[in-house]
Order: structure tokens, then sequence, then C-alpha cells
């Protein structure tokens, strides 16, 4: 069965190019451009697996990842990415729910491994060498 | 103006108040330092038994902390036209000629003092505009530093999908190449823009530590240059123990910065050599150029921020900040960077604990 992934990020450009990499990869993908968005997206939609930028202006990344933990639905593994490569921001991503955490700019491989993809699943192994 | 007892004189304008030491109290030259030092203004009275008047002049301004402070001489005995001129000459605001009315010497003094006062208040203006355009420059380096990651991501991204596309042609094997080459080298310039905010603007550089080896870490990074410039003459040798408790991804860029550094400065043709050995419980690696050898002068500037550049090396990707992150991260692990250069070539060393 093919893997939903919600994408999230108030950049457009870096949003659908994590999400052509994402389908190309063999997931289906919906994309939300702020994390407002986002949280309907994932209440809505129940996707295996989420990757969402933190530093949005409204609900930010993190106030995201509080509303959909604190919700009874389907929990998500949650990835997160951030351009604020500090180790204080892993900590405060991975206190407030999210289960792993990466940098911009990221590689296929590591956002792989974060999604911690099975690589038996068709599709997705191509592109995981 | 009113008179106090024991031989003090004593008057109070506006918010000034002046002390005036007659010649029994201040007696010479010697003790006319030692009473100034806490005095807004100095009245000199140039006909000091001990010491040229001038020359007592010419020293209280020299002296630490008299640089602005007003100093007003007075004279009964060189009254010329050409000692008025002497006396100004060697550091006096005023010069009066005896006989003259308090009056006139208040009058003095008070425009001396405004004067000292307007240079005071614009010295603080200057001073804190600086510090806010410092401040603003650095706020902006940090915004710059994160922003530039999203576009930046997307190429990134775009170019490696590119690259694992099945049956890619050699044109555009060579240009996702490129473009990921170029996409790593400006990540590894925004990570020294936000190391350099972060130090500037006081934020801790919070290193990651895990166990790392500085032999793996030269080899990846000399592999990384290789596949930018498959010319480069890039050699390692490693000493074990190598090992040390570290922040890996940064000390990678140290090695880069200094690698590049090697390069940028030597001809194409020379070898960089990259060299790790141990020292009791510390951890030594070595970059050397056969470059030219650096001034005094330049290697005093190195690992200043954005120094203006003295040597007439290629620019490229140097904005001049590499060698001033390289120095934060090492010495962030409690480690030391130093250089040595002569003719022989020239040689940066870093030296970590083996756990920071």
């Amino acid at each position: 069965m093919t893997s939903t992934v919600v994408v999230v990020d108030d950049d457009v450009d870096a949003a659908d190019s994590l999400a052509l990499v994402l389908v190309t990869c063999g997931f289906e993908v919906c994309t939300a451009y702020g994390g407002r968005q986002a949280v309907d997206l994932i209440l809505t939609m129940e996707p295996d697996l989420v990757v969402s930028d933190l530093e949005m202006p409204g609900v930010s990344g993190l106030d995201e990842v509080a509303e959909v933990r604190a919700r009874p639905s389907k929990q998500p593994r949650m990835v997160a990415i951030s351009g604020a490569a500090s180790g204080d921001m892993k900590n405060r991503a991975l206190a407030a729910g999210f289960d792993a955490f990466l940098t911009k700019p990221t590689s296929i491989q590591d956002l792989l491994a974060a999604l911690q993809v099975d690589p038996e699943i068709p599709g997705q192994r191509a592109l995981s060498d | 103006m009113q008179r106090r007892c024991g031989g003090t004189r004593s008057s109070r304008h506006r918010h000034h108040e002046l002390i005036v030491r007659p010649r029994s109290e201040a007696e010479d030259g010697e003790q006319a330092f030692a009473l100034s030092s806490r005095a807004d203004a100095v009245i000199l009275d140039v006909h000091l038994p001990d010491m040229n008047g001038l020359e007592v002049c010419r020293q209280l301004r020299e002296s630490h902390g008299m640089v602005d402070v007003p100093i007003v001489n007075i004279s009964g005995a060189y009254i010329g036209a050409a000692d008025l001129v002497r006396g100004l000459r060697s550091g006096a605001d005023a010069y009066l000629t005896r006989p003259v009315d308090d009056e006139v010497v208040v009058a003095n003094l008070q425009a001396v003092l405004r004067l000292r006062d307007n240079v005071r208040r614009l010295s603080a203006e200057l001073e804190e505009k600086r510090r806010n355009e410092d401040r603003a420059r650095d706020l902006f380096m940090a915004v710059l530093g994160h922003d530039l990651r999203n576009p930046l991501d997307a190429i990134a991204m775009s170019s490696q999908l590119l690259a694992r596309m099945p049956g890619s042609p050699g044109v555009i094997e060579q240009a996702t190449r490129r473009i990921s080459t170029a996409a790593a080298r400006m990540t590894n310039m925004l990570d020294d823009i936000q190391d350099y905010a972060r130090s500037r603007l006081d934020t801790d550089l919070a290193l990651r530590t895990t166990p790392q080896s500085l032999g793996q870490l030269a080899a990846a990074a000399i592999e990384e240059m290789r596949a930018a410039n498959p010319r480069a003459n890039l050699q390692l040798s490693v000493n074990a123990p190598d090992d040390g408790f570290w922040d890996g991804p940064r000390l990678s860029r140290v090695i880069a910065n200094l690698l590049r550094n090697a390069m940028e400065h030597g001809q194409p043709e020379e070898t960089v050599t990259v060299r790790c050995w141990s020292n009791g419980a510390k951890r030594l690696l070595a970059v050397h150029n056969e470059g030219p050898a650096m001034s005094e002068g330049v290697i005093k500037q190195l690992f200043q921020p954005m120094a203006k550049r003295v040597t007439a090396a290629p620019t490229g990707s140097n904005m001049g900040l590499g060698l001033f992150v390289c120095r934060e991260i090492v010495t962030a692990h409690r480690g030391h960077i130093s250089v040595t250069s002569d003719a022989g070539g020239t040689e940066f060393t870093i030296e970590l604990p083996a756990s920071a």
C-alpha cells in the first residue's frame, strides 16, 4: 500500500521540490503552504508521514505538531525540516512532538532515513541508494 | 562666586563645579597631575617653579583620561603673542594673560567646557550609531543565513532528483553534478554566515558532539574538493590516534575552509598537504600549501571577519568569513588555531582536545 505524506512549507519552491522528490519515490503527496492549512489537511487526510517546515507565519511548525499530537486521531510520523540549524531548534522540535529533525538543505538519503521508509516497498527503493 | 576657607576657591555654574587650587596647594607640576585626574577642567599657571608650565600642559594632555579635559593656561610672565601661540600649541584650549578678571576666567572655562561637552555628546552618538549599524548588519547576516536556505533546498533537492533519474544522458549528469557541488558550496557559505552571526550576536554555537575521526573528516573534505576541482593536488597523511568527541559537520567545514584557502592562495599545480597526528590528549590537523610567505601584517588580519583583503588571490567563494568562522568553531571546541608562513609555504594548524 502506498504511504501518504503531507509536505508543509510556506516557501512554495521548497515545498514543491520536496513533494516532487516524494512523488518520484512513490508516495502519495499532499502539500500545505502554511501551518493552519497543514493541521486541517493532516486531521482530514490522516497521512502516514508529515514533513514540515518550522518557521512559518501564523501557525508555526511547533504549533502545528502540538495541535496534531493533542488530537485522538491517527498519529503520523512527523519530521521537522528547518533552516535554523542550531541544536536548540532541534531540541525544541523534538520536545514539541516531532520524531526527527532535518536541516535545510537536506539530501534525499537523509530525508528517506528520517521518514524511516521501508526499502522493500516498490517505488521507494529506486531513489534510496 | 563664593569663597571658602582653607584657601580653596570654588564656584558653581550650572552643572559644573569648578575647584581652583591656589599655588599653595598645587604647589608644582608634579602635584598638578595628581589633582587634575578628577577635575573637569584644569587652569594652569605658566610660571611654575619646578617644571615648565607648557611641559606640564603637554604631559597632562598625553596622560590617561586627560585627552579631552579642557586646559586653560594663565600667565603673568609670558604674555607675548609668541607665548600665546606656544601655549596653545602645547595642548591648551585657551590662554589668558594677567591681569585678568575672574568673570573672564569663568567665561573662558564655560566656553571650553561647552566645547568638550559637545565633542563628548557627538562621540557618544557616533559610537551608538556604529553599534546599531553593527547590530543591524549582524541581524541581516543571521536572516540571510537562514532565508537563503529555502531556495537552496529546492535547488539541491531537484538536482539530486535529476541525477538519480535512470538513464540520464551525459550532459544532464554533468549539469546536475555541477548544480549539486554549487549547492553544497552555497550551503557551506550559509553555514559560515550563520555561525558568524551567532558569534557576533553572542548566541551559543551549540555544538553537537559525537565520536569523530579527524582523518576521516579530512578524507571526506578532500574527496569533495577533488569532485569540484578534479586537477587539485591534495595529499593526506594520518597518524593514529585521530579520534575525538566533536561537532562533525562543523569540523568538516573548518577543514573545507582551510583546504579552499590553501588552494586559492597557491598555484594550481602545487601540492596541498593535510596531516593528522596526536600529542597526548590533543589531536592536531595541519593544512600546508606552497604559496608565497605572508607578512606579519597580513597574518595579524587573517582571523578578522571580512578584513580587507591584502593579498591578490582570486576571491571566488571567499567572503572573508572562512578563517574567522574556523577560529570560532575551533575555540568553541576549546581548541586552538595557529598559522606559520615562510618561504617553504603556509601552514594552518588546529589543535583540539580529544573530548571538547
